[in-house]
Parts: structure tokens; sequence; C-alpha cells
């Protein structure tokens, strides 16, 4: 038996066992890699969510709505850090991830390039959006990586309220004025394909899902995850009132669970390799804010660099 | 720990939160700051935006020393085969007596 | 607004705008900052700001005919209306200058809630107990980053001091008294002697000298603002009035 199958056999035979790797346990090539890959983009993803939603802050229209935005925006950039944070003990520098994403060359939820063209947008991104987000996030909990399921714990425990806030903006609205009730259905009829595409195409597509299950990197298939969300999400949706950008949507007696319409996967492809309908503008804030910064950044090198000598 | 990308990259700090007297700190994660003063700043508005928090650390990332026992010969498991840390291999007063009276 | 409304209870209205103002300019810098954890940071500042605003304003509605809650007084109102001191209405400009303005503008509203820490009234007393210890934070932070910018290299610096200069024309406002019972003239002297002796403290981080600027300019408190103030409560403002009479 050669060393490394040694270590590969004592490594698998750690997941299985329900115990979690950590930074200095070996592990295989393509674990590390698979890991730096999904958890990079998890980063980016929260980074870049700040982003649709940031450009309602100065017009939320209550005292509270602002604040409650403010707060989960904050946490958005709070949760890519401690992704960053997860991805830096597979040795992938933040600095170096966080020039990719500024570059282009690094892929995040396309969700984040959609236009948010109205109020009821905030509302739906973190229905819908976080939604999705938290079903996904609350089975990678188990992940097999330590550091990352940790995170990803802490990253449920505070995005509870993401969701019940956006849920709150979108059932005021349609109980609302007919105004604010269109403003809630056209975000719906918007946000909700997006959404879905949240959790991936169906495993048979992806060639790496048997291993990542396999592993734990990934928990559930992405087909049971959006499963969930479907079914957790369409009654709510009827109850206020509101349809489904999708005519299909039927409860299935037999699976006891909603059936819902094909998803042009094509056009998800599309969207992963050329990016969504914003995805410019959101690079370019991403890219203005660093440079912009970097008499800041250096100052305070200068600054301490100063205080080092003197003390 | 790795050097960062470029030297002009604030470094990176490990964050440590005690939230409850008479629990120990705990790792929470990492930061970037120019100094120790900046890394505490921002520590409070990364790691302590809910619940009360009793104390901060945060140490330098490339200051902290490892050691894997998992891939060093020397030996991390000095008790675990002399039994001699263990209280059950001593005779207790009930056993004492119990064999006095037989 | 009716002149019953102007009571001795206005002053909350006043520090409602400076909050209110204050604190969506620091939400405009969301994704723009430095570095993510300075965006982190920023938007803790307006977070606890706004939350301040409300409550100054919801203090003052209790007792008003014409607001009845502090969104009214937010959204409802026009320019003219408004009574915030002028510093804290100036655009952002770069970090340094926005890092000036909240310098200047914790240091000053720090000293007034420490004199209204001493108020009669145990509603204006305890909030402004509240109220400091978040501000103190506001300062600690920025007096923190004007050291390092101040000191930081020679771009740094000069930014600093053109962010005191542009801050600096709005300073004499700032001596303008709250109309407070609580607050006597002697107070309020008291308060904005220490409120100048912190502020050589600030300007000495870079060397500003403040002889070099002759413009003295106010009206803030009388609803004479800079056009800034307009194109922010119109973007403010602009969804709420669009649709009036509705919940959110």
């Amino acid at each position: 038996m050669s060393v490394d199958h040694a270590e590969l056999v004592h490594f698998e035979g750690t997941i299985n066992q329900g115990l979690s790797i950590e930074p200095d346990d070996w592990m295989p090539g393509r674990y590390r890699q698979s890991l730096v890959r999904m958890i990079s983009q998890h980063a980016h993803s929260e980074i870049m969510g700040m982003y649709p939603e940031a450009n309602w802050i100065s017009q939320a229209p209550s005292l509270r709505r602002k604040i409650a935005l403010l707060a989960k925006i904050q946490d958005e950039a709070a949760h890519g850090l401690y992704l960053y944070s997860a991805a830096e003990t597979l040795g992938a520098q933040r600095s170096k991830n966080e020039s990719e994403l500024r570059n282009g060359r690094a892929k995040y939820s396309n969700l984040m390039d959609n236009a948010a063209t109205s109020w009821a947008d905030v509302g739906a991104i973190a229905w819908l959006g976080d939604g999705a987000g938290i079903v996904n996030q609350v089975s990678l909990q188990d992940n097999s990586y330590g550091p990352y399921a940790r995170a990803l714990q802490r990253i449920c425990q505070e995005e509870s309220f993401h969701q019940r806030q956006g849920y709150e903006i979108i059932a005021v609205l349609a109980k609302g004025s007919a105004a604010q009730k269109e403003m809630a259905q056209s975000a719906i009829d918007r946000w909700w394909i997006p959404s879905l595409m949240m959790f991936g195409p169906p495993d048979s597509l992806s060639s790496h899902s048997e291993q990542s299950l396999r592993w734990r990197i990934k928990c559930e298939p992405n087909e049971v995850l959006r499963q969930r969300f479907v079914d957790d999400l369409v009654p709510q949706i009827v109850d206020l009132g509101l349809n489904l950008p999708d005519e299909t949507i039927k409860w299935n007696d037999t699976r006891q669970s909603y059936d819902y319409g094909e998803i042009d996967w094509q056009h998800f492809k599309d969207l992963v390799s050329k990016g969504g309908f914003q995805r410019a503008e959101r690079l370019e804030a991403r890219t203005n804010a660093w440079y912009e910064g970097a008499w800041v950044r250096e100052a305070a090198l200068a600054r301490n660099n100063q205080l080092r000598k003197a003390s | 720990m790795k050097p960062s990308e470029s030297d002009k990259d604030w470094e990176l700090w490990e964050v440590f939160v005690r939230s409850q007297k008479g629990l120990a700190h705990r790792h929470v994660g990492s930061l970037q700051a120019a100094n120790h003063l900046m890394a505490l700043q921002f520590a409070r508005d990364l790691y302590c935006r809910r619940g009360e928090v009793k104390s901060v650390w945060v140490v330098p990332s490339r200051e902290v020393y490892a050691a894997h026992p998992d891939k060093s010969n020397i030996s991390y498991e000095a008790g675990s085969t002399n039994r001699f840390r263990d209280p059950e291999t001593y005779i207790t007063h009930s056993e004492a007596k119990a064999s006095d009276a037989s | 607004m009716s002149s019953a409304e102007c009571s001795q209870n206005f002053f909350l209205v006043n520090l409602g705008d400076d909050c209110l103002i204050a604190a969506q300019r620091l939400s405009e810098w969301c994704g723009k900052a430095p570095t993510t954890e300075l965006d982190i940071a920023l938007i803790n500042l307006s977070i606890d700001l706004f939350g301040q605003a409300d409550e100054f304003y919801s203090l003052f509605s209790e007792s008003s005919s014409q607001f009845k809650s502090a969104d009214m007084l937010a959204f409802e109102r026009d320019a003219s209306e408004f009574t915030n001191c002028l510093l804290v209405e100036q655009p952002n400009g770069d970090f340094g200058r926005t890092i000036c303005k909240t310098a200047i503008f914790t240091t000053w509203y720090c000293e007034v809630l420490t004199l209204l820490q001493e108020s009669r009234h145990v509603t204006i007393s305890s909030i402004a107990t509240k109220f400091r210890k978040e501000i103190l934070y506001h300062k600690e932070f920025s007096l923190h980053w004007l050291d390092c910018l101040g000191n930081g290299t020679g771009e740094s610096r000069d930014r600093i001091k053109q962010g005191f200069s542009w801050c600096y024309r709005f300073v004499e406002e700032l001596r303008i008294r709250l109309d407070f019972s609580d607050i006597t003239a002697k107070k309020w002297t008291e308060c904005i002697d220490r409120f100048e002796c912190e502020l050589a403290k600030i300007f000495a981080y870079a060397d500003f000298d403040s002889e070099t600027i002759a413009q003295n300019l106010h009206g803030g408190r009388d609803g004479a603002h800079s056009e800034h103030l307009t194109h922010l409560l119109s973007e403010m403002q602009a969804l709420h009035r669009a649709h009036p009479n509705v919940a959110w």
C-alpha cells in the first residue's frame, strides 16, 4: 500500500466517521482545490451581494427599513470575510482572492448581477435569494472541512433575520396599495428563477458531484435542496396573494412536493460564463473602491512603520 | 502562516473572543489591519456585532506557531501508555477497607 | 411649522436632523470603503446615527400635533424645514474628508451629549448617556484614522488638510446654542470651550492651521442650507413621498 493510498484511506475513514478535516490534516489535492473554489466563490458572492441592495440604502422608505437593510448588508460584508478567512486556512490568500474578484476572473453567484430596480427587489433578494442561500448553507453546515463548517454555522445563525426582514418587506407591500402590490409581484416575477438557479444545475449534469458528496464537500444533491426551497416558498407566496411566474407549479400528491417547470440551464451556463446584466457595474464598484482606497491603505502602513521604529 | 501577496497588504490577524465570564477566549476568524489598534477596532465591528463580549484578543497570524503531533516523530502521548496519571489505577479508601475485611 | 411646534423640545429635531443627515452620508460609503473591514466599520457608525435620529424624532413626535412619527419628520419635510448643521450635509468627498467631518461632528456631539446627561428630564439624560457611549466609539474611530492619515504619507496629510479646509467653514455654526431650558448660556459656553479645546488637538494631527480659512458659513439651524441637502433629500425621500399614506 503506497503512502498516499494509506493517507487516503485514513482521510476517507475520518469523513465516514462524521469527523471533520482540519487545516493541517492530509487531504487529497482535489479535495483542497474543490474547497478553495467553493469557499472562495461563496465569499465573493457575499461581497458582491452587497451591491444590488446597497443601491437602495439611500432610498429605503422608513428609518426601520434603512437600519435593517444596513445591518443586513453589513452582515454580508462580514460573512465574506469569515469565508475568506476559512479559505486562507487552505492556503488561498485573501489578497489574491480579492484581486481575482476585481479582475473578473473569479466566479460568484450570478444572482448578484441582476438589476435591483425597485424597493420590492430589496425584499425579494432577501426573501428568495437569501432564502435559497440559507437552505444551501444549512445543508453545508455538515461539510467535512472544519473551518468552512464553523464559518457556516456562524453565518446561518446571523442570517436568520435576513430572510425574515425580506419576507416582511414583501408581505407589507402585498397588503398595501395597488401600486405596492404590483411592485411586489414584479419583484417575485424577476427574482424567482434566479433564486432557483442559485442551487446550481441538477447533479446529473455535473461531473464532480458524486465525489463531492462522498467527501462531504457537499452534503445533499442540488435537486433535493432546490425542491426543499420550492416546497417552503410556494405556499408562502400564494398566501400573500401573489402569483408565481411559473404556471406549471402544482402540488404532487405522490411525491408530497411541488412540481415546477424546467429551468433553462443553457441560459444559466451563459450567465456563468458571460456574467449577468449588471456585471460590469458590480465589478466597477468593487474595483473603484479598491483603487480609490489605495492611498488610505498605504498611509496606514506608513504610519504603522513610523510607530514601530519609534518604539 | 504564509506571507501576503505583496508588502502593500495589511497584515493578517487572528481574532479571539471571550463571550462570557468563565469561558476561555475562542478563535473566531481573521481580519486585515495595519496594526494592533486597528485590528482591535475592526474586531469589534466584525466579530462583536451581536451579543455580549467580555474580551477580545488579536494576534498577528505570522506569530502563530503550530505543532502537528500526527506528523511528528516525537510522541505527544506520554501519558496514554503509562497509566500512572489515571486515578483508577490507585486503590481507594473503600477498596482498602473491603480488602481488609476479606 | 406652527409656533407651538417650536417649543422647548425643538432641540430634539435639531439633533435628530444632525444624526439623520450624518447617517445618510455615512451610509453612502457602503461598498466603497478602502477595505471591507472599513465598509463594516462605517456601516456601524451609520446604523448608530440612524438609530439616534429615530429616537430623537420619536421623542419629539410624542408631543407634536403635526408630526406623528419619526418617519414623518425624516421623510415628509422639505430642505428648508431641516435644521441640521451645515457640516453634516457636506458631500463625503474622499475617505479623508469623511474622517475630518466625522471627527469634528462627533467631537462636538460628544460634548453636547455630556451636557444633556445632566438634564433634569430623566428621558433626556438617559438617552444622552446611552448615545454618548456609542458616540465615544465614533470619536475614537475617527481620531485613530486622523492619526493614521494625518501622519501617514505626504499625500494622506495633504488630503486631511484639504478635508479640514472644506469642513472648517462650518465649525462656527456649531457654536450656536441649542434651545433647551436645561442648557443655560453658561453651561453652553463651557461646553463649546471644551469642544474648541478638543478641536485644537484634532487639527494638530495634520498641523492644520484654521487661521487660513476666512469663510464662516451658517444658516443650517434656520433651514438655510447648501444645495447638497436638497439633492440628498430628493433621493432619500423619493420613494416614501411617491406613495403617500402607505405602510412600508
